[in-house]
């Protein structure tokens, strides 16, 4: 079992990831592991699918710790971030408090306890006792800029105060992961609390080394066509380029047609693993297949 | 000076060049990156480097003037100061003015630097330092030519972003220059209006943002 006391170098954390198959460069893994000394967030950013997310999953699993999930999108709000009043539980107690003709005050305080709080992975994050678990943040670019502020203030003490309760510090501080596809830019402010990490589209040998990797039935020859394959479709001008994430589900959607080999039929039959738009299926389909599939089954 | 303080020194130079160049870096990571130093293998460059880009910079635009100042300021010291170490830490010698009113977005003329007291560039002098100096200058923000430093820019230019240039000198005609100049500022009117779309729109996506300024760009005279 893998523990923080153990990863006391940069490449402790490039070992731990490739033992929990996650291929990463040293600069990914030199951020991960200052992530964990200093410790401070870790900002990934990157097209989708090239293994933001992952990151947050594979650093929970080497730290042997809980992983508590942000999922961001538009109007996300207090109540589904961080805590709830769980409101038709109050009002049954308050129909049997009736009965029992219980004081104002005393009614109150039995009504706004814990026992109605419905926590949210940000409370969760911060009352998760034991060891610090991993809080991944995804996705922060949907949420409105409202609730990056919001965000600023949790990242900075790692404290929430419920106005009914009071407030609730950290027992030990999350390590938190946070990741952006870019649809906007962040604000600064947040920016500059988090160490930064830009994980592009890996090269030829990194997305073979992927494929290999993650799925160990697949033959060296198909991964490198696969990914020779890719690496090509990447340079086309298309309107969602695939991420490492498309690539695996193709070369598991090969493998389990049980294809040795790329063929162009094959390729033009699977082509929707890879490409989720209408205009560049027919646009690849229409003019680059031909030429794709040759270059990557081409011998060198 | 002990080699702790020192080292923190250097960092926050290293810092202000950063933003001088156009990266929004504050203390606070500079800091970051002193406190980062504990706990990774120095002797490694590679693990420096890529410490000091993980505490630094936030900006995947930014890596590429990271690199080519990093390269320039940390740079191994025995290749610069000839062996002999009298000249000591030539990294020393670059002092910087203090930084009072600059904004690291701020439009500033390439020449004005070099008149400006104190620039780093008023250390020119030992050649140790002209190697670093012109990785600085070819850093910084180029300006549109025909832009003067006399006036206010014309334009906004604010995009955060950085552009590596070779500077050329081509000798065209008063005829040639005019229109140079005016197809300059067409495409940066272009690019200013796309901005102003993509913030109006929110919409900084390649393809969306080419659907909503592909009709209002008026082509004439510049290939789209």
């Amino acid at each position: 079992m893998t523990t923080t006391t153990a990863l006391n170098t940069v490449e402790d954390v490039q070992q731990a990831m490739a033992q929990h198959r996650y291929v990463c460069e040293k600069s990914l893994a030199t951020a991960i592991y200052l992530g964990l000394k200093l410790p401070k967030p870790l900002l990934l950013e990157g097209e989708a699918g090239v293994g933001k997310t992952e990151v947050a999953k594979v650093l929970a699993a080497m730290l042997d710790t809980d992983l508590i999930r942000l999922q961001c999108y538009e109007g996300l709000d207090v109540s589904h971030a961080v805590y709830e009043w769980n409101y038709p539980r109050q009002m049954l107690a308050i129909r049997l408090l009736e009965d029992q003709q219980v004081g104002w005050d005393v009614a109150m305080q039995e009504i706004f306890s814990e026992e109605f709080l419905i926590e949210r992975p940000l409370l969760q994050a911060i009352r998760h006792r034991g060891k610090p678990p991993v809080l991944l943040i995804d996705e922060i670019d949907r949420a409105d800029e409202e609730f990056e502020a919001f965000l600023l203030e949790l990242l900075s003490d790692f404290q929430i105060t419920i106005p009914e309760i009071g407030t609730i510090r950290a027992e030990h501080p999350p390590y938190v992961i946070i990741t952006s596809n870019r649809t906007r830019e962040l604000h600064d402010a947040l920016k500059r609390r988090c160490l930064y990490h830009w994980i592009d589209y890996p090269s030829l040998e990194k997305e073979f080394q992927i494929l290999t990797v993650k799925l160990p039935g697949i033959s060296e020859r198909l991964a490198l066509q696969v990914a020779r394959f890719i690496q090509a479709l990447r340079q086309e001008d298309l309107y969602k380029l695939p991420g490492v994430a498309e690539t695996l589900d193709w070369a598991a959607a090969l493998l389990a047609l049980n294809q040795q080999e790329l063929s162009l039929e094959i390729a033009s039959a699977t082509l929707g693993a890879i490409l989720k738009h209408q205009e560049d299926l027919q646009f690849v389909r229409k003019r680059k297949l031909e030429d794709l599939v040759s270059t990557a089954v081409a011998e060198n | 000076m002990t080699t702790a303080t020192n080292f923190a020194q250097r960092t926050l130079t290293f810092a202000r060049l950063l933003r001088r160049a156009g990266v929004k870096t504050t203390t606070g990571q500079a800091m970051d990156f002193v406190r980062a130093i504990e706990h990774i293998d120095v002797g490694s460059r590679e693990e420096f480097r890529e410490a000091a880009r993980a505490c630094l910079i936030t900006h995947k635009e930014d890596i590429p003037v990271f690199e080519q100042l990093f390269d320039a300021f940390w740079r191994a010291k025995p290749e610069y100061v000839d062996g002999s170490l009298q000249s000591g830490q030539p990294d020393d010698m670059v002092k910087l003015a203090p930084e009072e009113g600059e904004e690291g977005l701020s439009l500033e003329g390439g020449e004005e630097a070099l008149e400006a007291p104190q620039d780093p560039l008023d250390a020119l002098g030992s050649v140790e330092h002209a190697g670093f100096l012109h990785q600085y200058l070819a850093a910084r923000r180029p300006l549109p030519s025909g832009m003067g430093r006399s006036a206010a820019p014309p334009f906004d230019y604010t995009l955060p972003m950085q552009t590596l240039t070779l500077r050329c000198t081509p000798k065209p005609t008063p005829e040639q220059a005019a229109a140079l100049e005016a197809t300059v500022r067409r495409f940066a009117e272009g690019c200013n209006h796309a901005l102003r779309v993509a913030k109006e729109h929110g919409e900084f996506r390649r393809f969306k943002l080419h659907r909503l300024v592909y009709r209002d760009l008026p082509g004439d005279g510049l290939e789209r």
